[in-house]
């Protein structure tokens, strides 16, 4: 019995530690915060969805707030690969997970995939998707909400991949479609009103121009054709230099299929979407 | 009176004296004889100091039947070949008697304060003017087709136009705000680096006898358009050049057109020195101080053309340079060919957007 009881008491003590270290190894994982926006609670909370999230798909899924993206590197986008590879995110073999870096100096933010599953579950258009929703909540610096929906719809894309065997993406995306076929529909009465608007424009210029021939009577404004023989001295001329600026804009990504659904994947293997939270 | 006014007669044969503009020398229209201006300054020389000296006189309104005001800006004169009355404005200064067509000269206009520094003759001929107007109604196609066709040149006149021409250096000081842009590409950003520069530039700019015309007849929109003239055929004024051509003396004081001028002279300073702001990719003024140093003013006598015309009751007025040929008016437009124009393009227009954009589809 005493051997019995010590048994249990060990497993106790293990499973005690066990729960005690787990969480603990995991906050330093999954949820960080650098910039002090979250209070213990709301960070385990978060923590603990997202390492149910990434046992439920084998696929990491990490939330960070930092300072200044300026301290890691000269962009938003490569901040996030830097802390991504730095830090050893990731499942398997191929470090399958996606990162939420907010960087509140600068007000910017950048979901960055990385792995076969990640890249493949998390489109271009799906990271978008996802961003608008994250980036309202950023915006009312709803710090938790945004972490909270950004896990949330991580497990969103996921299942829908092991679901449907296919990424969430615009040929699936019903509002996406239907913004396309509204954009079609712009764009075509864009072209009916360029049919019947450009030609009277153009005939109207056209006339006015011919018209414009009838008179060619006009006082001069210029005395150009009297400037005296070596007449233009122009014998000051300082260029003094003032400031320099710098501003940095994202590039337009481009997209991997024709229809406008993909990933786009850099040479390092991870795939972005930016934007800022605050205009 | 018979003093006051000048008619240049041939002194072979007695017949009227013209400046021939194709020969530029003095013609007689009866016997063909050729004259140089020295050689009929040297003979009529005197004869125009003796009747400046007679100055001009005022009409008697009791004879005629004009108001006061309208006699006050009148002057009557006798023609000399052959006694007739000649009626002109109070500034005309070279014209011909309408009874036998002499060239007339009014010496005083042209003596004293009122001589004239120099003088470009006419080089083109009234049809070569007459042509030039055909010329000119060619590529335009608004142009009413009655209106080439069957309108007729209702007057041609060769005028020698007073103008003040002055001279004048701009001294000018500005500074800019400028900017120069470099972009590169740096992983998924785009970087553009943007030097700011404040650039100080400063100096002067000479001109020589900018014009501006002298008579309030004349309408500034013509004469303006009417330039350049080449200065190198400018020569000091002899009334020789007069004959067969009329002329008046300036009514608009130098002080009034000066403005004119130097409005040109600011703008063109302005201008040029904007020239001198390269290799950036973003130039706006800051301050720009202008002084105006005026110089000599000259007064000239420059050869116009004016031509007029009439279709559907209006008249239509051209002048043209009568040294190079520059042809210059406002032409009547033909408001159905406008429409035609207007429709053929958009129906035109149209068919080639609707299969280009919409596919042929609607």
């Amino acid at each position: 019995m005493r051997k019995l009881r010590n048994l249990l008491i060990s497993l106790l003590l293990m499973l005690g530690i066990g729960l005690y270290i787990l969480p603990v190894m995991a906050e330093g994982n999954h949820v960080e915060d650098e910039a002090g926006l979250l209070d213990d609670y709301h960070l385990q909370q978060l923590e603990d969805y997202a390492i149910r999230v990434e046992s439920a798909h084998d696929c990491g899924v990490y939330v960070r707030f930092i300072n200044s993206y300026s301290s890691f590197a000269s962009s938003i986008g490569q901040a996030s690969e830097y802390i991504y590879n730095s830090e050893n995110l990731g499942t398997g073999s191929d470090h399958n997970g996606i990162l939420l870096l907010v960087s509140m100096s600068e007000g910017q933010y950048d979901l960055c995939a990385h792995g076969d599953t990640a890249n493949t579950a998390f489109t271009d258009h799906a990271k978008a998707r996802m961003a608008k929703r994250v980036e309202n909540l950023l915006s009312n610096e709803d710090w938790y909400l945004a972490s909270s929906e950004f896990i949330s719809l991580s497990d969103s894309m996921l299942t829908y991949l092991e679901a449907h065997g296919e990424p969430f993406d615009t040929n699936n995306d019903p509002q996406y479609q239907y913004r396309r076929e509204e954009a079609e529909a712009a764009s075509r009465t864009m072209k009916i009103g360029a049919t019947f608007g450009l030609p009277p424009l153009a005939g109207l210029l056209t006339c006015l121009g011919l018209k414009a021939r009838n008179k060619n009577t006009g006082i001069q404004t210029e005395a150009h054709n009297y400037f005296a023989r070596n007449g233009i001295n122009f014998n000051r001329a300082q260029d003094l230099f003032i400031n320099r600026t710098v501003m940095r804009t994202p590039l337009p990504r481009s997209t991997s299929s024709g229809r406008g659904g993909g990933t786009t994947i850099n040479s390092g293997g991870f795939s972005h979407h930016s934007g800022s939270f605050r205009h | 009176m018979a003093d006051q006014v000048t008619n240049y007669q041939c002194p072979s044969c007695g017949g009227p004296l013209h400046w021939d503009a194709t020969l530029q020398k003095l013609k007689c229209d009866f016997c063909g004889s050729t004259f140089s201006n020295a050689e009929i300054e040297e003979l009529y020389g005197e004869a125009n100091a003796a009747a400046a000296a007679q100055g001009t006189d005022t009409i008697d309104i009791e004879t005629l039947q004009w108001t006061e005001e309208e006699a006050k800006h009148l002057r009557a004169y006798s023609c000399p070949s052959c006694g007739a009355q000649l009626i002109c404005d109070e500034n005309t200064a070279a014209t011909s008697c309408p009874y036998c067509g002499n060239p007339t000269i009014v010496p005083a206009q042209f003596t004293g304060a009122l001589k004239p520094d120099y003088v470009i003759p006419f080089k083109l001929t009234k049809d070569q003017a007459v042509a030039k107007l055909r010329e000119f109604y060619n590529g335009k196609p608004l142009l009413p087709d009655a209106f080439t066709k069957h309108n007729h040149i209702q007057e041609i006149k060769g005028v020698y136009v007073p103008f003040w021409l002055y001279d004048a250096r701009v001294e000018v000081n500005a500074s800019f705000r400028a900017e120069r842009s470099h972009s590169i590409r740096q992983g998924d950003d785009l970087v553009t680096t943007t030097e700011h520069y404040r650039l100080l530039r400063g100096g002067s700019v000479t001109f020589e006898r900018v014009p501006a015309d002298a008579s309030s007849k004349m309408p500034d929109e013509f004469m303006d358009a009417v330039e350049p003239y080449d200065y190198a055929e400018m020569v000091p004024f002899e009334m020789s050049y007069l004959p067969g051509y009329l002329a008046d003396r300036y009514d608009v004081e130098p002080e009034v057109d000066a403005k004119r001028a130097e409005n040109r002279m600011r703008n063109s300073t302005i201008s040029e020195l904007h020239k001198t702001v390269v290799g950036y990719s973003g130039v706006f003024p800051e301050t720009e101080q202008l002084n105006i140093r005026r110089g000599r003013v000259h007064y000239a006598l420059l050869p116009v053309w004016m031509l007029s015309t009439q279709w559907n009751g209006n008249n239509y007025l051209f002048a043209m340079n009568g040294q190079t040929g520059k042809m210059v008016g406002d032409m009547p437009t033909d408001n159905m060919k406008m429409i035609r124009w207007f429709l053929i393009i958009t129906i035109v227009g149209i068919v080639i957007l609707f299969f280009v954009l919409l596919g042929g589809k609607l």
